[in-house]
């Protein structure tokens, strides 16, 4: 589900990478000092662990085929949501840079995708709500937390998978096709590496059950306990702009706001006469996202001079390589 | 299946530490300048519109140049790039179905576009060591646990895959060549695997606290920008900006 940058438009990946930034430091902030000192090993450690883990393959029986662990789920349930999650933005990030799996501009989307929704979401609205239920076992609660946990993650992730890729306006795919051809391929991969954390979990809790985070929490008095009213107001406040952000800015009137429209009444003809300014048609050039447009419908008017086009590009790219080995040469001196 | 993948990640890992070892003019450049000129490059790269290849193939003259100036083989960087850079793209791979008129100059675009976006990470962990790039994030305000955690991850992560390589390889040997694990050994298999690594990460804290660690690492910081810095920070933007006020 790894996003790649070719995909995204630089106004999405920007608003993803500043969000990501916010929820960065919010879970730096989160961990108290003494645990970060203490548990800092474990995290690295337990985050290399998932990293290599991620390349088994899992055999599902009967169809031949295999599935794989997932990573920010299990991540959650052994480190916690804080940790959990900057032990997954790492990972992410050592993905782009040394995998070419994901991207720089993507990784902000790549980060809210598997991160925010398994550890910010899944793990507190699902895992642990199944958790507190009294009338079910203890293993019996862990499995069905670990499957219903990551089968939400999943499901939240490919839809912002599909609205992320949408409002880049790279590929042309309608929304609604789209949306009904992630939701269920992610479904059946989200059982399958559910089943497979939920194998794990219950192994653990059955042999080392002080390796998964609510375990060790358990008897002693929650320390943040008197911040979590504050913590879901941030939470929900977070996934409030995203929102707003990702989808209901792609609703904006096309009409200008009372600001705009004062503005050409006002001062239509300064208007028009700074239509024709320099910098303008500099700007012009250089827009990323020309009045919010998402989608770019620069369709190339004749082919006929953008062959030419291509052609001196080339030319201009062996001019460019030709240039770099004589450098080469120049700076071995 | 499992054991190549391993074995190619691990590959993977100590081709590019091996090359950002190497001594050339880029490797001692300052790794902030590289890490601005890759972000900018990228974002100009996904800025340049759907239909431009002319832009998109201009925009190959940063890869191309380093490439051409710097002894990193072409071959091994594009091997590592190709297969991610083509699944990155596979939702466009409908876009000439759906504009039959302009789709397949938009998927080319798009095609180049995967690429040199994956060029230019992959150049600059060719060129740059870890450390220097989470010096890099640092500078960039990136929270210093999040660098910690990233340099920690990224050594333990080559011990990781040896070790799942040879548990693999062990059961595949005891199950007729399977190396897909069967239902009944996922929750022990990785289970054992993952009390051992807790078992580590203890041994590791204690190594650490002996060796004074108190919260992150001490790392020697490179020098201030210079001059050369400065005119490699400058001037590709000025390149990339010309382009795509030529092509658009």
């Amino acid at each position: 589900m790894h996003m790649g940058d070719a995909l995204i438009s630089p106004l999405v990946g920007g608003t993803m990478l500043a969000a990501t930034a916010g929820l960065l430091t919010k879970a730096v902030k989160s961990l108290d000092r003494d645990a970060v000192e203490h548990r800092i090993a474990y995290m690295g450690v337990t985050g290399a662990f998932v990293f290599a883990s991620q390349m088994i393959n899992f055999a599902i029986p009967g169809t031949g085929s295999s599935g794989h662990i997932g990573g920010g789920m299990l991540l959650a349930i052994l480190l916690g949501p804080h940790a959990g999650f900057l032990a997954m933005a790492s990972i992410l990030l050592i993905q782009a840079l040394f995998f070419a799996d994901g991207g720089l501009l993507a990784y902000g989307c790549n980060v809210i995708n598997l991160g925010l929704f398994t550890t910010y979401l899944a793990y507190p609205l699902i895992y642990q709500r199944i958790l507190k239920i009294k009338r079910l076992s203890m293993r019996t609660k862990l499995i069905v937390g670990a499957v219903a946990g990551t089968l939400v993650a999943l499901q939240l992730g490919a839809f912002a998978v599909t609205i992320e890729t949408v409002l880049s306006g790279r590929t042309e795919l309608p929304f609604g096709t789209f949306l009904l051809f992630m939701q269920p391929i992610h479904l059946a991969i989200g059982l399958v590496e559910g089943v497979i954390t939920a194998a794990v979990v219950s192994y653990l809790y059955a042999q080392k059950p002080e390796l998964l985070y609510d375990q060790l929490k358990t008897g002693s008095p929650d320390p943040q306990s008197s911040k979590k009213s504050t913590k879901a107001v941030v939470i929900v406040l977070l996934v409030v702009t995203l929102f707003t952000g990702a989808v209901l800015s792609n609703f904006a009137s096309a009409s200008p706001d009372g600001l705009e429209w004062s503005i050409e009444n006002v001062s239509a003809a300064f208007l028009a006469a700074m239509g024709e300014h320099p910098i303008l048609a500099l700007q012009e050039k250089l827009a990323w996202m020309p009045d919010y447009g998402f989608k770019s419908d620069q369709v190339p008017e004749a082919f006929g001079t953008s062959f030419a086009g291509i052609i001196g590009s080339i030319a201009t790219l062996l001019l460019v390589m030709g240039i770099g080995r004589f450098a080469k040469k120049r700076l071995a001196k | 299946m499992t054991t190549q993948k391993l074995i190619h990640a691990l590959l993977n890992l100590s081709e590019i530490e091996a090359l950002s070892s190497q001594r050339h003019w880029l490797t001692r450049l300052h790794p902030l300048a590289k890490l601005l000129v890759t972000v900018f490059y990228i974002f100009m790269v996904t800025a340049s519109p759907k239909y431009s290849l002319q832009t998109v193939i201009l925009l190959a003259s940063y890869p191309v140049f380093i490439m051409a100036a710097t002894p990193i083989p072409a071959r091994t960087l594009l091997s590592k790039l190709i297969i991610p850079a083509f699944f990155s793209i596979s939702l466009g791979l409908f876009n000439p179905i759906l504009d039959p008129a302009y789709g397949w100059l938009s998927l080319l675009t798009l095609m180049i576009k995967a690429l040199l976006c994956g060029f230019a990470a992959l150049l600059l962990v060719a060129t740059t060591k870890v450390e220097d790039i989470a010096y890099a994030l640092g500078w960039l305000r990136f929270p210093k646990l999040m660098t910690t955690l990233f340099l920690l991850m990224f050594r333990y992560i080559v011990l990781f895959i040896n070790e799942i390589e040879r548990v693999i390889t062990a059961y595949s040997l005891r199950s007729g060549g399977q190396t897909a694990l069967k239902p009944s050994a996922w929750g022990p298999l990785i289970g054992q695997l993952m009390i051992r690594t807790a078992d580590k990460a203890e041994r590791l804290h204690d190594a650490m606290l002996l060796r004074g660690f108190h919260g992150h690492y001490h790392t020697s910081q490179p020098a201030r920008l210079n001059a050369t810095d400065t005119l490699y920070l400058t001037l590709w933007p000025v390149v990339f900006i010309a382009i795509r006020l030529i092509t658009t």
